[in-house]
């Protein structure tokens, strides 16, 4: 290999290792806002309970019939 | 509508098709350069990387322009995200050049040459943009500071690129002349996939940055409302 073609082949794989470095960075970006999104999930979920527990439909106020 | 709802991954194959083809058709079937060489190949990944640089920096001061303009505020993010790409294919062209300049002329670097400097200057222009950008408080005040900044970075990109003609005595070749492209009908055809790929790959980085800083953004709004 010449020293020109080990030049040419560097200046390619700088590019390809910045893209691929990219894809790492955003991988973890991801992973990052999964675990944000469970985590607001689980306190939706948490926050839902207390609200469900008062379903049963109060006794409406006895009406007075004049 | 699958094309639309799914942008970033049509633009991601496309790149991933085009950049492939250009770089095995600039490796193994345009003809040497007469005067560079195997070398000049560079020329395949280093010049498209460039004007995709300047392409992404235009069109962050284009979703400048139209956030001053409609105060919207999706086009504060879009502009941020498409120079947070130009900076990235900024640092592509600085590296990609450099590698060029040890072979071509002997060195890593040149203060001589108004292109490298010029291009180095509106480099740093649009990394200080960041600075700017986390040293005030998000808000409206923040978008607009943002916005004129990245409007005011635009002005560069004509001067950079003009700089090589306007030079007198330049080492920097000059390729692009008003006679049209000065190369090989080839290698011309090569540029131009090469030039595509990278675009697009711009493209699909642009598009899945913004996807996710939006849905970060969404993110954060939901969480202050379950606060």
């Amino acid at each position: 290999m010449t020293t020109a073609e080990k030049y040419v082949t560097a200046a390619y794989l700088v590019v390809l290792a910045v893209v691929l470095l990219y894809v790492v960075v955003y991988a973890f970006k991801l992973a990052r806002l999964e675990r944000e999104v469970s985590r607001l999930a689980r306190l939706a979920a948490e926050r839902r309970v207390p609200d469900e527990a008062p379903k049963v439909k109060p006794a409406e106020p006895a009406r007075t019939v004049n | 509508m699958w094309l639309r709802n799914n942008r970033g991954v049509a633009l991601a194959a496309t790149a991933a098709f085009l950049l492939l083809t250009g770089i095995s058709l600039a490796f193994f079937w345009v003809p040497d350069d007469v005067d560079q060489g195997f070398s000049q190949r560079i020329f395949y990944i280093h010049v498209p990387v460039a004007l995709t640089a300047y392409a992404c920096f235009g069109w962050g001061a284009w979703k400048a322009l139209r956030l001053l303009w409609t105060r919207e505020t999706r086009y504060d993010l879009e502009s941020y995200t498409a120079v947070h790409m130009g900076v990235i294919f900024g640092i592509l062209t600085l590296v990609t050049g450099s590698i060029w300049a040890r072979i071509s002329w002997g060195v890593w670097w040149s203060w001589g040459e108004r292109q490298l400097v010029l291009f180095l200057v509106l480099f740093l222009f649009y990394s200080a943009y960041f600075m700017l950008r986390y040293s005030t408080e998000p808000g409206p005040r923040r978008e607009r500071m943002s916005a004129v900044y990245a409007l005011f970075g635009v002005v560069l990109i004509p001067v950079s690129f003009l700089a090589i003609r306007l030079a007198e005595g330049f080492i920097h070749p000059t390729v692009f002349t008003r006679d049209g492209p000065q190369m090989a009908g080839s290698m011309f055809f090569v540029f131009c996939v090469c030039l595509a790929g990278t675009l697009a790959l711009a493209g699909a980085l642009y598009a899945n940055e913004l996807l996710g800083k939006r849905v970060d953004a969404s993110l954060r709004q939901l969480e202050e409302a379950l606060a």
